[in-house]
């Protein structure tokens, strides 16, 4: 399979997920479904959808800030499967780091010359984990658009109680 | 021309426990201090890590 056939075949099956969710689910799995596959596409657009926009904000700008941060390191360059499998797979974890990449054109990282070489593997890094957390991402959007809330804040210690 | 890699580790490895934190935590309080915690507890274990295999290289 080809780069761009792996790249059409995630997102054709997310996007048919999506869609699924959509005419089959049923009131709160509906909103449940959208939410999961939207936060798969856009880093932070689950937690939107669901009416959290401060969290989306703050997720959307720190995985963007990652994957942002990756791109220059490689110069503007995705990672290809050739450069190292693992993180190739790593930024299918996201729909924008995935689709971004195939729109950069040039299949290829390679090392700024302006660079110490050695940072080329921290910038193929940074865009594999941008796409990682978007994974954990989706996971919180699913649990909270179920219906269970984030962990409360541990309370502050009062004093044990008597046993 | 060779460089560390340090100056990647420490904005990654925040990231990383902010993410994670914001995913189980709603209060912006408690979100900062559990991954900052978190992050200087890494990063002394790595650091423990690290030493110990100095030595080891380094006696034996």
């Amino acid at each position: 399979m080809t780069d761009l056939n792996a790249v059409w075949a995630v997102g054709g099956l997310m996007a048919l997920g999506a869609l699924a969710s959509l005419l089959f689910g049923g009131g709160g799995s509906r909103r449940a479904g959208v939410a999961f596959f939207a936060a798969w596409f856009v880093p932070g657009a689950g937690h939107l959808i669901l009416g959290r926009w401060v969290k989306a904000l703050a997720l959307f700008g720190l995985l963007a800030a990652t994957y942002g941060t990756g791109l220059w390191l490689c110069g503007w360059r995705h990672v290809s499967f050739e450069d190292n499998p693992f993180y190739y797979i790593g930024q299918f974890g996201s729909g924008v780091t995935m689709f971004l990449g195939q729109l950069l054109g040039d299949p290829k990282a390679y090392p700024r010359e302006d660079m110490p070489p050695s940072w080329f593997d921290n910038g193929m890094l940074y865009m594999c984990v941008a796409g990682l957390l978007n994974v954990v991402i989706m996971m919180s959007v699913f649990d909270a658009a179920r219906g269970r809330k984030a962990v409360e804040a541990p309370a502050p210690e009062a004093g044990r109680a008597a046993p | 021309m060779s460089a560390s890699y340090m100056p990647y580790y420490i904005p990654i490895i925040v990231i990383v426990m902010l993410v994670l934190e914001i995913c189980k935590y709603d209060d912006p309080k408690t979100i900062l201090k559990r991954a900052f915690t978190n992050v200087a507890v890494l990063t002394g274990v790595l650091a423990a890590g690290m030493t110990a295999i100095y030595f080891v290289n380094k006696y034996f």
